[in-house]
Parts: C-alpha cells; sequence; structure tokens
C-alpha cells in the first residue's frame, strides 16, 4: 500500500462566487485545493485532514496573468514561462520542485503553502512514536521545548517554529506585491508582506472562507533588477532551506530601492525593506526575526562592496533558522549572508 | 563503449576457450554468437511498457490485505498486547502477534536472531508488533491502530560504544552474542594480525592516520517490499515475494512455520530494486504466511516507503580508525584498522560484514602486514545488513584517502603510488590466500589517467576545481556457501523440446540486474542460436533447482557457469545428432547461426532444428543440468573463509569536481570509471551496472545518510533522504577493461557491486585537491565541507 489518502468530499466548482459559498457551508472542515502537490501529500501523513476539499481548478478567473496581475491559479511553469513578470519571480518559479510538479502546482498553493518541520511531515506511526506536536494532534514543540515568558524558562506549549518555505513569497514581497482575497464580505486587498503574520500554526492573515484570487506587482517592480537565489541539498525537488529574492533599483551608482526577502529561515517570509518603510504589523509570537534591528543605512549611498557586504551582514544576522528542515541551523545563517551578497553583486553588475 | 583489453600481465588469453568448439586461443577474436553483444535485457520491454507484473499487481480472488503494527519505542518491554477492538472492526479477519510464532530466523545460520514479530520486548523503533489481516487496505490500517499495546521504557543503546559495556542481561539486546565479550551488545567481534605491523610502522616514511564516521545509508530501490502469500487447497504455502535470494526465505519460513521444505513455494516475483536489501528472508514474508494460514485465503502485503525504510538492512553507520605504513618510496608496508560498525537491531549478514570491514583490504594492494579488530554491535536503531559493496565500501574509503595523504606526503603522485602497489595477477594474497587470478587494474587506471589527462590536471587546477583518483576491488561471488552442505551453489537445468524454444530453469534471481538475460546469452553462445529462442523460467521453487541467489555477486559467475555447463550437455548430443545425419562422424562442428557446421568442411551442415529433431528421436525433450562449485580455495585459520572467491573484480575510478569555498557545495563534473569485469558479455549492461553505482556511490558521497532523532528515524521519505536527481550527476564515461577469467564463463567476473566503492574516495580525494581539505565523515555535505575550509584557512592564518 501506499499512504493512503483520507476520506473526503471534493467539490468543483467552476465560479469564486460558488467557491465562496462552498466554503462558508463547510467553514471549519475544509481545505481549498489547486495542484494539489503539497495538500495532498499532508493529508496522506494524516495532518490536519478535513471532510470537504474544494478544487480550484475549474476556477478560470484564477488562471491569468494580465498586465502587474497574476491570478492565483496559475501554474507554475506558465509562471516560468512568462517573459513579461519580473525577472526574479521567474527565476523563483524556475526552481521550485520539479519539471513535472510545477506543471501542477499553482502560484496560490505556493503562497498558502504549509509551514514545514521534521516533526511535522511525518506519517501517523511515526507522529505517535513521538508524541505528537503542537502543529498536529499535540500540545508542545519538540524544535523549541522551552520558551521564555516573563524571564522565566517555561515548556513551550504555545509558539509553533514550523519554516515557511515557499520561494514565491519572499520574492513577491521584495517586489512590493499585494494580494487580493475574494471571501463571505466580497474583495479584501492587502500588502502581501502584511498578509504573512504569525507562527507556525497561525502563517497568516486569512480570514474565513477567503480565497486568495491574484497577487498584484507595483509599476516600480517592473522597472528594477531583480534575481533570486536558493539554498537546498539538491538541485531540483528539494524545499529552499534558505532562499533570497532582492529588487534592487540604482540611481547610478546609488541605491534607490533595496528590498531582500529571506525565504525559508523562519515562520514566515521576511522582508528587508533597506527605506524601511514597509514595516509589517508587530508579530505576536517570541521567535521572530527583526529585520529593521540594527539595519544600515543604504538608500542614496554608492552600492559599493562594503555596502553591500554591510547589507549582507544584517540578513545573516537577524535571520533565525531553526534545526527543523534539512541542513544545520548555524549553516544555514551563514548562507542568507553568502546568497544576499552574491546576488546582490551579480544584480548591481549585470544588466538593469 | 570504451572496451580495453587486458595485456601484458594480466593476461590470461592462453587459459581461455578451454571449451570444445573454439582453440584458435585469441578470445577477443572469437567468433561469438551472443557473447560480447550489447543485448537490451529480456525484460525490458514489459517494464518499459507497464506489462511486467510485480506483487503489488497481483489480485486473487478473496485476497486480503495485511497492514503491520510497528513498534512505537526503540526498547521497550511488552507488557501487554490486546487484540480485541482490532478483531471486532467489521472486515477484519485475523490479527497476529509474536505469540503466533515462535521460532526465530535469521539469514545466517549463526545469527538466528529475528521473530516475525516482538515477544516480551521491542528492540527497535518500527520492529514488527502485530499484523492485521482484512477486506481492504483501509480497514487493515484502522484496524492497527485500534490494537492496544502498552511498553515499559528500556535503557536504549543509540550509540554503538554504548553497545561495548557490559549490561545487565535485560539489557542484551540479544541471548547471543560474541563469545570473547560476554554480557555486552557485541554480535561479533574478529581480531586478525599477520605480519608485524609495529615493525612496519616503526620503519615507515610515511604513516597516515585518521578517524573516519560514516552515516548509515539505505538502498533506495525503486520497489517497496510488497508480499502475497497463499494458504491453498492443496495445503500448500505459496508465496509471492520479490526476493534476491529465495532459497534463503524458503529455508527460513520453513523453520518458522515448521513446515516441510517441500510443502512451500517460494515465487519471485518481478524485482523493482534490490541492492542488497531485498536478500535477507523477512519478517513481512512470515506475517503474510502466517495471516494466510490462519484465513485460508490470499494476504497481500505492501508496504509504504517508510516501512520500507524501517526494514532497513542498509550500510552499517561506521566508526573507523585507520593507520597505513609506508616506505620513502611509496612501497604499502602496513594497515592498522580499529573498526565499530553499528549492526542495529538484528544480525542479518553482520558476522559477514564485520569480517569484510577488514579482510576485503588485503586487495587491491600487496598487504604485507596487516591488523584488525572489528566489532558489530547490537543497537536500538534499524537494522543494518549487506548492501551494493557489502563490507568493502567504507573500508575502502578510509584506505584510499590514507593513500592519497601518503602520495602527498611523499611527494609521489597519487596514482603512480597505486601503480607502484597493486596485485599482481595469478597470485596468492600474502596471509588470507586470496586467490587473484586476471587482473586488470593496472590497465584501467592507466585508461583513466589518460582518458581524464590526469597528469596535467592533478595538482594543477585553480582553487575550488580538483580531480581525484579511487581504486577497489571485490569479490566475485562467495566461494562459501552460507548454509555448509555438499551442494552445488548453482544448478541449472535445460529443456529442448520439439517447438525448438530451449527453456532455462534457474533460481538466480534478476533483480534489474540482467541475469536472465546473462543466462539466455550463455546458453545461446554455446548453442549457436539466436537469443529469442531462450526462454529463462528463474521464478519458482517447484521448478528452478536451487542457485544461491543473487548476494555477494556471483551470479554471471557461478549461474553463468552452471548454464554453460548444462548447455554443453546439450551440445554434446546435438553434435553426435549432427554427425549421424551428415554421416561425419569423428569430426568437429561448430554452432552458428542457428546451424551446425561440420568444421573441416562448412558445406556440410544441418539447421539446429534439423540437428535436434534428430537428437530427441526416441527421448523427447532434451534435457540438462549444469552447475558450478567453486574449487578448493583459502588458507586454514578460523575465520579464513571470508572473502574467498573465485575471482576478483578490480576497479580504478577518477573524478573531476568543482567545490564552492563559500557554500561547500560540490558539483561532480565527470567520473572516468574503468572496470575490470573479466569479459563484458553484455557490454550495454556492464555499462549500466558502472553508471548506476556511480550514481549510487555518489549519494553515499555527497548526499545520502539516514538521520535519526533518539531511536527515530527523522528522514524515511525520499524527499528527506536526498538520492542524488539528474542535475546533481555527473557526465560518467564508463571504460570497460577485460582481463578474461580464466574460470569466468567466456572469462567474466562481477560488475554490479565492486564499481561503487571507488567512487566515494575519488570524489573525497578530488575534494582536497580542489580546496586542500581531508573529510573523514560521509557524506561529505556543504556543511561538513563548509567547516573544514573554514578550519583550514583559520589554520593557515
Amino acid at each position: 500500500m501506499t499512504m493512503l489518502l483520507p476520506r473526503f468530499e471534493l467539490h468543483q466548482p467552476a465560479t469564486l462566487a460558488e467557491a465562496v459559498a462552498l466554503a462558508a457551508e463547510h467553514a471549519d472542515d475544509c481545505d481549498f485545493i489547486a495542484g494539489g502537490t503539497d495538500l495532498l501529500p499532508n493529508y496522506k501523513c494524516g495532518l490536519n485532514a478535513r471532510g470537504h476539499v474544494i478544487s480550484l481548478q475549474r476556477v478560470s478567473q484564477l488562471r491569468e496573468i494580465s498586465g502587474r496581475e497574476i491570478g492565483a491559479g496559475v501554474t507554475l511553469t506558465e509562471l516560468e514561462r512568462n517573459t513579461e513578470i519580473p525577472a526574479g519571480l521567474r527565476e523563483a518559479a524556475a526552481r521550485i520542485a520539479s519539471p513535472l510538479l510545477r506543471e501542477s502546482g499553482t502560484v496560490g498553493g505556493n503562497l498558502m503553502l504549509d509551514n514545514r518541520c521534521h516533526f511535522f511531515n511525518q506519517s501517523y506511526f511515526w507522529r505517535n512514536s513521538l508524541g505528537y506536536c503542537l502543529k498536529a494532534d499535540g500540545d508542545r514543540c519538540h524544535v523549541v521545548p522551552k520558551i521564555n515568558v516573563d524571564g522565566k524558562s517555561v515548556l513551550n506549549n504555545k509558539v509553533c517554529v514550523a519554516t515557511h518555505s515557499s520561494d514565491l513569497a519572499p520574492m513577491l514581497i521584495a517586489l512590493g506585491a499585494d494580494a487580493t482575497f475574494v471571501g463571505p464580505a466580497g474583495e479584501r486587498t492587502l500588502k502581501l508582506n502584511d498578509f504573512y503574520y504569525g507562527d507556525g500554526i497561525e502563517r497568516f492573515d486569512r480570514q474565513p472562507g477567503e480565497i486568495l484570487a491574484r497577487v498584484t506587482l507595483p509599476d516600480w517592480a517592473f522597472n528594477v533588477r531583480s534575481g533570486w537565489k536558493k539554498l537546498a541539498p539538491r538541485q531540483s525537488v528539494d524545499f529552499s532551506v534558505v532562499g533570497v529574492g532582492i529588487a534592487l533599483e540604482l540611481d547610478g551608482k546609488r541605491v534607490k530601492r533595496l528590498r531582500v526577502g529571506l525565504g525559508a529561515v523562519d515562520t514566515t517570509p521576511v522582508l528587508f525593506d533597506f527605506a524601511k518603510e514597509d514595516v509589517r504589523k508587530a508579530a505576536h509570537h517570541y521567535l521572530l526575526v527583526h529585520p529593521y534591528e540594527g539595519m544600515p543605512d543604504v538608500i542614496g549611498q554608492d552600492l559599493t562592496d562594503e555596502l553591500i557586504e554591510s547589507v549582507a551582514s544584517q540578513v545573516q544576522a537577524q535571520a533565525q533558522p531553526k534545526l527543523n528542515v534539512p541542513m544545520a541551523p548555524d549553516y544555514r545563517k551563514k548562507m542568507c549572508g553568502v546568497l544576499t551578497r552574491r546576488l546582490l553583486k551579480e544584480l548591481r553588475d549585470g544588466q538593469a | 563503449m570504451p572496451i580495453v583489453s587486458g595485456s601484458g600481465e594480466t593476461q590470461n588469453k592462453h587459459q581461455l576457450n578451454k571449451g570444445l568448439w573454439t582453440d584458435s586461443g585469441a578470445p577477443a577474436e572469437a567468433p561469438y554468437n551472443v557473447i560480447g553483444k550489447s543485448v537490451p535485457l529480456k525484460d525490458a520491454y514489459r517494464k518499459v511498457t507497464g506489462e511486467g507484473v510485480y506483487t503489488d499487481d497481483m489480485k486473487f480472488p478473496g485476497m486480503l490485505h495485511a497492514r503491520i503494527l510497528h513498534a512505537t519505542k526503540p526498547h521497550a518491554k511488552i507488557k501487554r498486547i490486546d487484540v480485541s477492538k482490532a478483531l471486532a472492526l467489521p472486515g477484519v479477519r485475523a490479527v497476529v502477534t509474536g505469540d503466533d510464532a515462535a521460532n526465530r530466523f535469521g539469514v545466517l545460520p549463526v545469527s538466528q536472531d529475528e521473530l516475525s514479530m516482538a515477544r516480551e520486548k521491542v528492540i527497535y523503533n518500527g520492529e514488527p508488533v502485530a499484523a492485521v489481516a482484512a477486506d481492504t487496505e483501509e480497514i487493515a490500517e484502522k484496524a492497527i491502530w485500534l490494537i492496544d499495546v502498552e511498553y515499559e521504557p528500556l535503557q536504549e543503546f543509540l550509540k554503538p560504544r554504548d553497545s561495548l559495556k557490559e549490561v545487565d542481561a535485560e539489557l542484551q539486546l540479544h541471548e547471543k552474542v560474541e563469545k570473547k565479550h560476554p554480557g555486552t551488545n557485541i554480535h561479533k567481534a574478529v581480531d586478525q594480525e599477520f605480519g608485524d605491523v609495529d615493525a612496519a610502522f616503526k620503519s615507515a616514511a610515511s604513516t597516515p592516520s585518521a578517524k573516519f564516521t560514516f552515516d548509515g545509508i539505505s538502498h533506495g530501490f525503486t520497489e517497496p517490499h510488497s508480499v502475497l502469500a497463499h494458504w491453498d487447497a492443496d495445503n500448500r504455502l505459496q508465496l509471492y515475494t520479490p526476493q534476491q535470494v529465495p532459497h534463503y526465505t524458503h529455508r527460513a519460513l520453513a523453520k518458522v512455520l515448521e513446515l516441510p521444505m517441500h510443502q512451500i513455494q517460494v515465487i519471485r516475483t518481478m524485482v523493482g530494486g534490490g541492492f542488497g536489501g531485498k536478500s535477507d528472508p523477512f519478517q513481512h514474508e512470515m506475517i503474510v504466511s502466517l495471516l494466510s494460514m490462519r484465513t485460508r485465503r490470499p494476504v497481500k502485503l505492501t508496504m509504504d516507503r517508510e516501512e520500507t525504510f524501517l526494514t532497513g538492512r542498509g550500510r552499517h553507520p561506521t566508526e573507523s580508525k585507520v593507520a597505513m605504513a609506508f616506505d620513502k618510496d611509496g612501497k604499502l608496508l602496513a594497515l592498522d584498522s580499529d573498526v565499530i560498525i553499528d549492526g542495529g537491531a538484528y544480525g542479518s549478514f553482520g558476522v559477514v560484514s564485520a569480517y569484510y570491514n577488514g579482510v576485503l583490504s588485503n586487495g587491491p594492494y600487496w598487504m604485507p602486514a596487516f591488523r584488525y579488530h572489528g566489532k558489530r554491535v547490537y543497537s536500538n536503531r534499524i537494522p543494518s545488513g549487506a548492501m551494493r559493496g557489502h563490507g568493502s565500501v567504507n573500508p575502502r574509503y578510509c584506505t584510499e584517502t590514507l593513500v592519497d595523504m601518503a602520495a602527498v606526503e611523499l611527494g609521489i603522485d597519487p596514482c603512480e603510488l597505486r601503480l607502484r602497489n597493486f596485485l599482481p595477477s595469478n597470485t596468492l594474497t600474502p596471509f588470507h590466500k586470496f586467490r587473484i587470478t586476471s587482473n586488470g587494474i593496472r590497465e584501467g587506471l592507466q585508461e583513466a589517467m589518460r582518458r581524464s589527462e590526469w597528469s596535467k590536471k592533478w595538482g594543477k587546477l585553480p582553487y575550488g576545481h580538483g580531480i581525484g583518483v579511487g581504486c577497489a576491488w571485490y569479490i566475485s561471488g562467495s566461494a562459501l556457501p552460507i548454509h555448509w552442505n555438499k551442494l552445488p551453489q548453482s544448478t541449472v537445468h535445460l529443456k529442448i523440446d520439439m517447438d525448438g524454444g530451449v527453456t532455462v530453469h534457474s533460481l538466480a534471481a534478476d533483480i534489474g540486474q540482467g541475469s536472465d538475460t546473462m543466462l539466455a546469452q550463455c546458453v545461446a553462445e554455446v548453442l549457436g542460436v539466436n537469443l529469442d529462442r531462450i526462454h529463462v523460467k528463474s521464478q519458482a521453487t517447484d521448478t528452478a533447482p536451487i542457485d544461491l541467489g543473487s548476494y555477494s555477486s556471483r551470479v554471471t559467475f557461478m549461474a553463468g557457469n552452471a548454464a554453460r555447463a548444462a548447455a554443453e550437455e546439450i551440445r554434446h548430443k546435438l553434435t553426435a545428432a549432427a554427425a549421424r545425419l551428415t554421416g561425419q562422424r569423428g569430426e568437429y562442428f561448430d554452432f552458428v547461426g542457428e546451424e551446425v557446421v561440420c568444421r573441416t568442411k562448412p558445406d556440410v551442415r544441418v539447421s539446429f532444428m534439423e540437428a535436434l529433431h534428430e537428437a530427441q528421436a526416441d527421448v523427447g525433450a532434451l534435457v540438462a543440468s549444469g552447475s558450478y562449485q567453486s574449487p578448493p580455495l583459502g588458507s586454514t585459520f578460523k575465520g579464513s573463509n571470508a572473502g574467498l572467491s573465485p575471482s576478483y573484480s578490480f576497479s580504478a575510478f577518477i573524478a573531476e569536481l568543482k567545490v564552492d569555498p563559500e557554500t561547500g557545495f560540490v558539483q561532480p563534473l565527470k567520473v572516468w570509471a574503468a572496470h575490470d569485469c573479466g569479459k563484458a558479455l553484455n557490454p550495454m549492461s556492464v555499462e549500466g551496472q558502472i553508471e548506476g553505482s556511480v550514481h549510487m556511490g555518489l549519494g553515499q558521497a555527497l548526499s545520502e545518510q539516514l538521520r535519526y532523532r533518539g531511536g527515530q528515524l527523522l528522514n524515511s521519505n525520499l524527499l528527506d533522504y536526498k538520492i542524488p536527481m539528474p542535475f546533481d550527476t555527473p557526465e560518467i564515461e564508463a571504460i570497460i577493461v577485460e582481463s578474461y577469467d580464466p574460470e569466468g564463463p567466456f572469462g567474466a567476473k562481477e560488475c554490479g557491486e565492486g564499481a561503487l566503492a571507488p567512487v566515494i574516495p575519488a570524489i573525497g580525494n578530488a575534494i582536497y585537491d580542489a580546496v586542500g581539505v581531508r573529510m573523514f565523515d560521509v557524506p561529505m555535505t556543504p556543511d561538513r565541507i563548509l567547516k573544514a575550509i573554514e578550519k583550514k584557512q583559520r589554520e593557515d592564518k
């Protein structure tokens, strides 16, 4: 036997409105599915499976790229092959999983990817042997077993540190994307950077019954240099264990805009906006990266090797990878600096 | 297809072709029909089209589905098992536990330490505890979680060194341990010393030494274990299993089920990869048999990937302390090694592993003094066992690394130093008396050096870019059977009826390595007929004569010789018939192109079918039996049997790669892989084996490791267990070296295992050439390499 899927009822609405209505009807007992490349493996492990699964595959409204808007149902292959979108986004899409998985995986699915942890992404047998964890069926974290609350070290039964491994998310927040949701209360648009929020369980600010409809890039995203670097044990298939996406705008030699999106080192993607403007609302948990603490002045300065070094040091210093995905945390932390430095140099020295 | 002919001292041409049909003395030019030709494997079309039937494809009327409940503790007493809730679930037909089968089994007669399911205590997280047969897989899966098991945890043995200590009887994982170390969890200790090792080290000009560690690795075969048992209407057990060694499973089933062997038929189904991981008799084979006997219905069990990892039998996690001594000219003087291998929960092939980790270091170099202390320990981890290159791969990394270190210290090119030390052909090793016959390693290394432009590159490439070499040898079939008896190691039966089809019966298991095709080629060659006449039946124990199966790289050598012998017997009959038909009595006949041709009068010939029908007059179908048994070999001291083989393969690999000094990532660029397989019966297949070995070795070298948290395996799936993907795999240039073994069939010897070991040191040594660091921990992951580079940078300051 391969691992069996738990039984669920599959719904296949043709419009967003129908999908929203179904989600309202099944409230807490449903999941959306598009490509299924993330959801179904988790279901097979018995991870938070629901009784109803609402497929978005027939919702054609979600499947378009037009101008600055990218539908959530666009496949990763389509994204990778689109020459109109910023280079960094194409590069990020092209390194996700494998060619076969990119045929089914979607933009929305990648942005809503469940967080990963080697105590969570395991079979029922394995988690039973462990005694389960906070994120599924249990009441404690095995990665960070103790946390500091009011100066006291206590058992961690509050904060899940599962890693957010999406590749598109850090790239899109670097490019300043907005996310638009459709739900029972109509449309809602917010900065993608504000959408990601909270610990490895809460993960983002999604209201009940909402569907991610599209992401929208700002005009400036089409006029900057952008690029993506991914660290993963193998050159295909694997999830990122560090991902760095950069949007860089230069005025001559001077930095006009520099935004670094860092992936796979915390419970959410992390934005380093060196203009210090795009600061997301405070997160509630105890372990978040603080991108703006000690951030060097960069805007208006010449992008010298020294400045690049200080940008890379900032990213590396603030990254807080955990021992819950492949490759050691201290190594991954170091790689945050290496990848940032390399990518920034490539973007500076290459053609805009 | 690069094929290098052996020459000079490795030439054995004069000894080849003692057969009846050629006497030209020039085997390379012999007019072979099918030998030496690249032919697709006989089951290739079935595999490609999906027509091949694996056990999981099989469906029987009334068939039940089984699931196993695995232990959720690494070491614990079983206080209570209550199966009543599982039995009460509608659709559940039977539940079995350890109490249903008391007899222990194991692949080696000296290590009968496995139970079908745990009794009284569990000794690893994942050990089978109970099993359910139900109408559907879903019901069976639901039912196993209704079985209530109460455990009382015991102290866990997770580090091999903890297993060396004396402990209370309750904490011994098995009753029987090494006699020299009573009261411990040491399974087997091997201590050997030959020659004056200490004196050699005192007089040496270079004495490199290091501590090495190797993580455990898994075979990663494609098809998970899948078995089907049917206790049939004739009260016989039919077991369908993708086994590398059906015969040992047959024996173990008889012991566990307390049935005479003839009441059991083992039917080997198509094997979706084995690599040693399907060569033990298994608990799941016992479990489905017990469930079928209980229900009198066919019962199928297909494992998921995690269970396949938990069943284990991969390469032993290893800690080695090794030193070598060389004189100023680079001549090897001695080896001193101290090794602990982590056997996990069971004995498996471990006694052999304990020996091989030492004795297989007595080649491919002449070893004048040798000391080995090896211990295999039991632990509360997944059982280790035999995996491609069994027992030779990890020690080979140690020795090849130390040889490289000596070369650098002595200022001698590492290839040159190796060339100065290779064993000659046609010799005995000094202590174990391993009989070296054909040996093409010298030609292989020289060819790999030439093609890789070694002398232009080694030590001369820019920082971050390197080239390295690794050499190896391996047994071509273990010369001693696991069960002591007087039977031949391989027997092959042939049957030819009036339809002209040649049926070959053998129990040599085709596990994807192409042994069916090899048998067909050997028979077709002798009879001078086309391959499509030959039909190989190598599945069922009722019809196939015993063959010891596909392990220790024995099949081509042993079953190939048995097939050749059987075909020669048929050929004698056909020769007599052709002589009768043509009136050319006493003449010599060649069998070529489906014709039987008088050698001195080539116009006088009859077709194969005419000769066949004449030979069948009055007797009907022609039948013949051929067999192979190794000659007496080796020395006489206790334990001297380990490592004996009628022949040995040799390999010399060179790898070129780049190391990113900031990330520690290795990008392998190319591997030149020269392997001496004696004679390539099917060059395409040999090339495939070499490429597969390189790919598998690359995985162990760079990324594959079994990672644990306590007693729990962390990465029991193919996303987290990092087998290299196509992008991670370099170009491979397979160089086939033909040294014409005097005893191998048509000069052939093994090529499936020996070609793995040299990959890993070639990569390690290339990393040294690239960035100047020696890697002593395998796999050489990016973080380990980066740490080593940073350490060197600190030291260089």
